[in-house]
C-alpha cells in the first residue's frame, strides 16, 4: 500500500501542469522556483528520490525529493519528501512538510490529500517538545540545541520542538554559568525544564569566605599528612608528552 | 575515608607505582581549502558518551585552526582505567569554539578506540583526516557516503570494512586493542599483542616506551 502512494505521488509529478509560481519562503517552509530550464534536472532527482523510497533508502531519497521540490514547486515531490522524513523518524521535518503540502497545493487529488491529511496529524503528535521555564521575558540567553543555536524571539515558555532520541542542550547568558541538560525524549513528549540561571561566583560574600578559609585549612591538613608521599607519588606517575591534554574518567 | 585515601596513597607510594596511563593520539590533519578558515577541535569521551549526539562540557581540546598544508595535532589522554574504551570526535568548525553558526552541523571524523589505557604504560595511535569531510558526491568522502553535504552513512554498507555506521552521525573508525600501539622495541607492528596468547605487549611489558613515533615536537 506504501508504495502504491508513492507511485501515486510519482504519476502526478509527470501530469501535474499547474505549478506554483515562484516563491520565496523561510523558517521551516521549503522555498521553490519553477523554471523551464530546469525541468529535466527536477524530473532525473524526483526519478532518482522515487526509486530510493521504493527501496526505502530513505537517508539518500530525502536530498534528492528536497532538490526536485525546490526546482519544481511539484506537489509529489513535497509529498513523497515528507513520506521519507517520516519514515526516518523525522517527525518535526515531516509535519512541516506535509502541512505546506496541504497549505501550497490545493488542488492536490483526493487520495493524496487524505493521506497527507492523515500523515499530518501523526506527524503532528509525534513532534517531541522541550520547553524552558522560568527564563525572564527581558532575558535573551543563548541557546544551543544539540549543537545549533535556537533563536530566541521573547516568546516564553521557550519551546524547542524536535524528535523522539537523546539531545543535549546548553543556555549561556553573560555572567552565570551555563545550564546544560541532556536527556531522552520520547514521541511526542512534552518534558517542562525549569531553568536556573547560577550567577558566577565573585568570591564577596561572609558564606563563600568561610568555605574557602575552611577548605585552605582542610587543605594543610591533609597536605602535611601525606606531603612528602604526594610528592613521591607524583614522581613516580607518568607525564604527558604533548602540552595538550585530556583526562578520562576516575577512580 | 580520608584517612583511609591517605594510606591507600602512602603505601603506593612506597611501592613507586604509576596510576595512570598515556594514550598519545596523534591526528593529521588536512589543509585548510584556499581562502577559507577552519578549525579542528578533537573531543574526547569515554563510551558512555554515544557518538551519535553532539557532546558538551569537559572532555574537549582547545580547537586549532587549519593551515595550508597537512599538520599534526597531538593530544595526550591521560586514563586511570585499563577497561575503559574511547570515543573521539574530530569535528570541523568554521568558528574556534564551533559556536558560529554555520557550525549547526559541522563535519566530523569518527574513532572508538579499544581500551587504550595500561596502568604504567603510554600507547600510540595516529589517524589522518585527508580532507575536510564535506562533500558533493560520495568520491569526495574518504569515509562514508555523501548525505546533505556531510559524509555520513545511512548503513554499514557505507563504510569501510573497519568501521561501523552510527546512523545519523557517520561513519566510526573502530581501532581494536590490537592495533593500539605500545611497549615493543623496534619497528612499528601489524599488530601489538603476542600471536600466542592475544594478551597486548603493554600487559606484558608495561615500561617499554617508543616516543620516538610521536609525530609532534616537545
Amino acid at each position: 500500500m506504501a508504495v502504491r502512494r508513492r507511485l501515486v505521488a510519482s504519476l502526478l509529478f509527470c501530469l501535474c501542469s499547474v505549478g506554483l509560481s515562484a516563491r520565496a519562503q523561510t523558517d521551516a517552509r521549503l522555498s521553490c522556483a519553477r523554471e523551464p530550464s530546469n525541468e529535466a534536472e527536477a524530473r532525473a532527482l524526483f526519478v532518482a528520490g522515487v526509486a530510493a523510497t521504493n527501496q526505502e533508502r530513505w537517508a539518500d531519497a530525502i536530498p534528492s525529493l528536497r532538490r526536485a521540490y525546490e526546482l519544481s514547486c511539484h506537489s509529489s515531490a513535497l509529498y513523497n519528501l515528507g513520506y521519507s522524513l517520516r519514515a526516518l523518524g523525522r517527525h518535526r521535518e515531516a509535519r512541516d512538510a506535509f502541512a505546506q503540502l496541504l497549505s501550497d497545493h490545493t488542488d492536490l487529488p483526493g487520495e493524496l490529500r487524505d493521506n497527507a491529511v492523515r500523515y499530518l496529524d501523526q506527524e503532528r503528535a509525534r513532534v517531541a517538545v522541550l520547553e524552558l521555564l522560568d527564563i525572564e521575558p527581558d532575558l535573551r540567553p543563548r541557546i544551543i540545541f544539540d549543537g545549533r543555536e535556537v533563536p530566541d524571539e521573547g516568546a516564553r515558555p521557550v519551546r524547542i520542538e524536535t524528535d523522539a532520541g537523546t539531545h543535549a542542550l546548553a543556555l549561556r547568558l553573560d555572567g552565570h554559568e551555563p545550564y546544560l541538560w541532556n536527556g531522552e525524549l520520547a514521541d511526542g513528549q512534552n518534558l517542562p525544564i525549569l531553568v536556573r540561571f547560577v550567577p558566577l561566583a565573585t568570591g564577596g560574600g561572609d558564606f563563600e569566605w568561610g568555605w574557602i578559609v575552611l577548605g585552605v585549612v582542610a587543605a594543610a591538613v591533609v597536605a602535611g599528612a601525606i606531603g612528602l608521599g604526594v610528592a613521591l607519588q607524583d614522581a613516580a606517575q607518568l607525564a604527558p608528552l604533548s602540552d595538550r591534554t585530556v583526562r578520562i574518567g576516575g577512580s | 575515608m580520608r584517612g583511609r585515601a591517605a594510606i591507600l596513597a602512602l603505601t603506593l607510594t612506597a611501592l613507586g607505582c604509576a596510576q595512570n596511563a598515556y594514550f598519545e593520539l596523534q591526528v593529521q590533519l588536512p589543509a585548510a581549502p584556499a581562502g577559507q578558515t577552519w578549525y579542528a577541535q578533537v573531543q574526547v569521551r569515554d563510551s558512555t558518551n554515544p557518538l551519535s549526539i553532539p557532546w558538551m562540557g569537559p572532555g574537549d581540546v582547545p580547537s586549532i585552526p587549519l593551515e595550508a598544508s597537512p599538520r599534526w595535532d597531538c593530544i595526550s589522554i591521560e586514563g586511570t582505567r585499563p577497561d575503559v574504551t574511547l570515543h573521539v570526535r574530530v569535528r570541523f568548525c568554521r568558528s574556534p569554539d564551533c559556536l558560529d553558526l554555520e557550525d549547526g552541523d559541522p563535519p566530523q571524523r569518527l574513532y572508538s578506540f579499544e581500551t587504550p589505557f595500561y596502568i604504567g604504560s603510554r600507547t600510540y595511535y595516529r589517524v589522518q583526516v585527508p580532507r575536510i569531510p564535506v562533500c558533493t558526491t560520495d568520491a569526495d568522502c574518504a569515509s562514508g557516503a555523501c548525505i546533505e553535504e556531510r559524509c555520513g552513512c545511512a548503513t554499514s554498507a557505507d563504510c569501510g570494512p573497519t568501521e561501523r555506521c552510527e546512523p545519523g552521525a557517520g561513519c566510526v573508525t573502530v581501532v581494536t586493542r590490537c592495533q593500539i600501539e605500545g611497549c615493543i622495541e623496534g619497528p612499528v607492528s601489524a599488530s601489538y599483542c603476542s600471536g600466542e596468547t592475544e594478551q597486548h605487549f603493554c600487559e606484558r611489558n608495561p615500561s617499554i616506551t617508543r616516543d620516538e613515533t610521536f609525530m609532534c615536537s616537545r
